[in-house]
């Protein structure tokens, strides 16, 4: 496998605040967040070469969706789908035709429209398998809590509580960030006494159903050099998809639910890339998919952070909150800054980027070092695992 | 010589107290059995045949009989599917036999005369109803759901066959025209004393008569019947000792379950039989059937099933009026606005192997075993290389589970929807909806579950079933 290490530069980024947007429609969420960064890299629609857009549930020619908001004239656009990764996506294909020297300046964005549908759940639109559960995406990582619980040897009451202490963390975050769909901390009694959602996640287990959009314009190594202007690097891109679909019915004997193998690798690939050989360490700060509480515990040891069964423990040790060794979620998270599938990728790396830049506000981390975004479509059982790593550019 | 091979029978988890119905002042007392909102006559037939044919071998059932009022479908056989489910061979002979509540002895009569001709070894009959009375009535309050099978063949008999004797009469008291949900009746004082009590007596005397018994040769009076005091009355004027010979009618912990009563209580009966008894078996509805049968020293070692008293120990209490309302779909629920994800036809069809048949795939070269069934094998990658191994009768463990609040499903018998992961002793694992699992936080990893066939969301006119799981009862 080769390298896309300091290949690819971030010129610009923009992001809607996330939320229930009644008032905005996808051209809005599109136009609002590709603005804001024409506005910050200093382009033009008319400097965009190529677009890649990440969404998953805005059914067809979503490529055209996008050159019709924008009216950008008979460009490539190409729409990519891995469901909660797509964003992600986005990124990592746009970079790879960037590094490649098929096009200079490149518009990625990612975007999803959810409220519309009227559901207080994510779609999931698509073929199912007929043996499949009928069923929410709660339900299906509730059962990796209850199988963590029983092989850590965890009591209920302290298993719920350490699940509450990670949402009282991405709280407090999106407290702090003015795009966030909650902006709001809440206690750790809060968290706990929520309605069950699937049991054993309450309502603060879960991360919401948004609305929103983000972009990224991307350049080569050199060029960002060359304009003189504040840029990020890319250091990694890792993908792995698993192959083990339980909405397609397919389970298998040999998986483990307390732990997410797709991750894992993704975030193995994108380390070799950057010469990352102690992510506890040489990581900055992380972005992850929170989707529920269980997912952001499963993901510390996941993505190397600390060794399996040992996630509970660094949580006590408040080792990932703003103050900690290695903040995870700066800015909310799924669960505070929410989750419109298709733009999440994009919304961590606006984080990663805003605190390279020294751009995080209240939320500013002293050192950033090397950002890891990290999404996760799927269920336990398979996932679709992206890890991203942005770094400083060089001036 | 033609008998019964084995019993099994299936009384759903849930019973309504009839004191719960008193917004009409017609409550009563005792308590009769509810189906779950997943379950209907289908899928009861299956888990009483489940009951009865533990241990057996599928394979060797020559035809299935599905006596019912109350199948799901008016057009489209019941027996068909639950043969499906249950894997039986493609060359058997099914049928429903249905619109009376003495069909389920009929069933058995004709299959018996089956066997006798040479035309079938072993020949199942079930029978099941989950009839609806109108809300608040008196025959919502007496009835009751259930099912019972019986496993027919001319080796290997726990009872005999002695003789059969039928009656048919055009008499109505009770009816349901097809354009209907609810059961009516007509006047009890016209309905028992013209209709069912003499009508009952003389059959059973004439029975008796043609078999050459008499009351004193008789160990145990199974029937039917409306109403336990209705009932009551028939043993008591054909000289039956009530207390020794009549089998109950559990109308005050089951009440009347239709098409399946008359061959459940022969279930619970025979659960009871000792080597020796002769027991005769009479089914009122449109007509009388009488069935004679000898018990031979083969009952013992077929007494390893929940039977009816078994399953009737097993319960959960119905909590309110409202909540039977809402497991038997009288009244209307707001679907949830959640994609529809439920297979259509097509998709059902090309799957039935697994969704119906619970086959996995084994990997002819390196024997992974994976369901459902899957051409690549993930270890070796062998390549439509593999046979399809049976899942049903493997045990069952629970590898981990959880509820889920946000999907409003009408088939979901206890809101929130259960769901779980449960490891195949045989080696496959499977993620799947949970029901009748009671309360959530019981539950262990590890412990024993057991498969049951049920209803899925419904799509439009198209009911679609599945195999889900539920705790062993």
């Amino acid at each position: 496998m080769g390298t896309i290490k300091d290949k690819v530069a971030i010129i610009g980024m923009g992001c809607t605040p996330f939320g229930d947007l009644w008032k905005m429609g996808v051209p809005d969420l599109i136009i609002n967040s590709a603005y804001e960064a024409y506005e910050d890299a200093k382009v033009g629609p008319k400097d965009i070469q190529a677009v890649f857009v990440g969404n998953v549930s805005s059914s067809m020619w979503t490529g055209a969706t996008v050159t019709e908001a924008l009216q950008l004239d008979r460009i490539p656009a190409t729409r990519l789908e891995n469901n909660c990764a797509s964003g992600a996506e986005a990124l990592r294909v746009g970079a790879f035709s960037v590094a490649c020297g098929m096009y200079d300046t490149v518009l990625c964005v990612g975007f999803e429209k959810l409220k519309d549908y009227g559901s207080g759940a994510l779609e999931m639109p698509g073929s199912m398998h007929p043996i499949s559960v009928v069923g929410s995406a709660p339900g299906s990582f509730a059962k990796s809590a209850v199988q963590y619980f029983e092989k850590y040897k965890i009591p209920f009451d302290k298993g719920k509580e350490i699940l509450a202490k990670i949402a009282v963390k991405n709280h407090a975050n999106g407290a702090l960030h003015p795009k966030a769909h909650f902006k709001r901390a809440i206690t750790l009694e809060t968290a706990l006494k929520a309605p069950m959602i699937a049991w054993p996640l309450g309502l603060f287990d879960c991360c919401p159903v948004t609305d929103g959009g983000a972009c990224a314009i991307i350049t080569s190594a050199e060029t960002a050099k060359a304009r003189k202007k504040p840029y990020v690097l890319i250091k990694g891109l890792g993908l792995a998809v698993g192959r083990i679909d339980p909405f397609k019915g397919k389970f298998r004997s040999d998986v483990d639910i307390t732990f997410w193998d797709e991750t894992w690798v993704a975030a193995q690939q994108a380390y070799q890339q950057a010469g990352i050989k102690d992510p506890r360490k040489e990581i900055g700060s992380a972005e992850v998919h929170d989707c529920f509480t269980i997912t952001e515990l499963i993901i510390y040891e996941s993505l190397g952070f600390c060794p399996r069964g040992s996630g509970p423990a660094e949580v006590e040790k408040d080792s990932f909150t703003l103050t900690g060794d290695l903040p995870v979620n700066t800015d909310g998270g799924l669960k505070s800054f929410g989750h419109p599938v298709g733009a999440s990728g994009l919304r961590m790396v606006y984080e990663l980027y805003n605190q390279q830049l020294g751009r995080a506000d209240k939320r500013q981390l002293k050192n950033p070092k090397i950002g890891l975004a990290h999404s996760q479509g799927g269920t336990p059982g398979m996932f679709q695992a992206s890890v991203t790593l942005i770094g400083p550019g060089a001036n | 010589m033609v008998g019964i091979c084995s019993y099994g029978a299936y009384v759903p988890l849930y019973r309504l107290a009839r004191e719960i119905m008193v917004l009409e002042g017609k409550g009563g007392a005792g308590e009769r059995s509810v189906a779950g909102a997943d379950e209907d006559a289908l899928t009861m037939a299956v888990d009483a045949i489940l009951d009865c044919t533990k241990g057996k071998d599928h394979a060797s059932i020559d035809g299935l009989l599905n006596a019912s009022t109350s199948a799901p479908f008016a057009e489209k056989q019941t027996a068909a599917a639950v043969a499906a489910a249950l894997d039986f061979g493609d060359n058997i002979v099914t049928a429903d036999i249905g619109n009376s509540l003495r069909a389920g002895l009929t069933a058995v009569r004709m299959a018996a005369d089956s066997v006798k001709a040479g035309s079938a070894k072993k020949m199942l009959v079930s029978a099941s109803d989950c009839r609806l009375g109108s809300p608040l009535s008196a025959v919502e309050s007496n009835s009751g759901d259930g099912a019972a099978a019986l496993l027919l063949g001319d080796k290997d008999v726990i009872a005999t066959i002695e003789g059969f004797y039928s009656f048919s009469t055009d008499f109505t008291d009770t009816w349901r025209p097809n354009t209907d949900r609810f059961v009516h009746v007509w006047n009890d004082r016209f309905t028992g004393p013209e209709g069912y009590t003499p009508m009952m007596q003389a059959a059973i005397t004439a029975a008796m008569k043609k078999f050459g018994v008499d009351a004193k040769g008789i160990s145990k009076l199974v029937y039917n019947g409306p109403d336990a005091r209705t009932h009551g009355g028939i043993a008591t004027a054909l000289k039956f000792d009530p207390k020794t010979q009549v089998q109950d009618g559990l109308f005050g912990i089951m009440g009347n379950t239709g098409t399946a009563h008359s061959l459940m209580l022969l279930v619970a009966a025979l659960e009871q039989a000792k080597a020796g008894d002769t027991i005769l078996v009479a089914a009122w509805g449109d007509g009388v059937d009488v069935m004679l049968l000898k018990v031979t020293d083969a009952i013992e070692k077929a007494k390893d099933k929940h039977g009816v008293l078994g399953y009737l120990k097993s319960k959960k209490m119905v909590p309110s009026y409202q909540k039977y309302l809402r497991l038997r779909h009288l009244f209307y629920m707001e679907p949830s606005r959640m994609t529809a994800i439920t297979p259509g036809l097509a998709q059902l069809w090309r799957e039935r192997d697994s969704m119906y048949k619970l086959h996995a795939s084994k990997c002819k070269q390196c024997g992974w075993l994976e369901f459902p069934i899957r051409r690549i094998c993930p270890k070796c990658y062998s390549k439509d290389n593999f046979e399809q191994v049976k899942l049903l009768g493997s045990q069952v463990k629970l590898y981990s589970f959880s509820t889920d609040t946000i999907p409003t499903i009408p088939e979901v018998t206890d809101p929130p929807q259960g769901r779980a992961i449960i490891d195949f002793e045989s080696g496959a694992r499977l993620e799947l909806e949970m029901t009748d699992f009671g309360n959530i936080e019981n539950l262990k990893v590890g412990q024993p579950m057991e498969m049951t066939f049920r209803k899925l969301e419904r799509q439009g006119d198209v009911a679609a079933y599945a195999w889900k799981c539920k705790p062993v009862r």
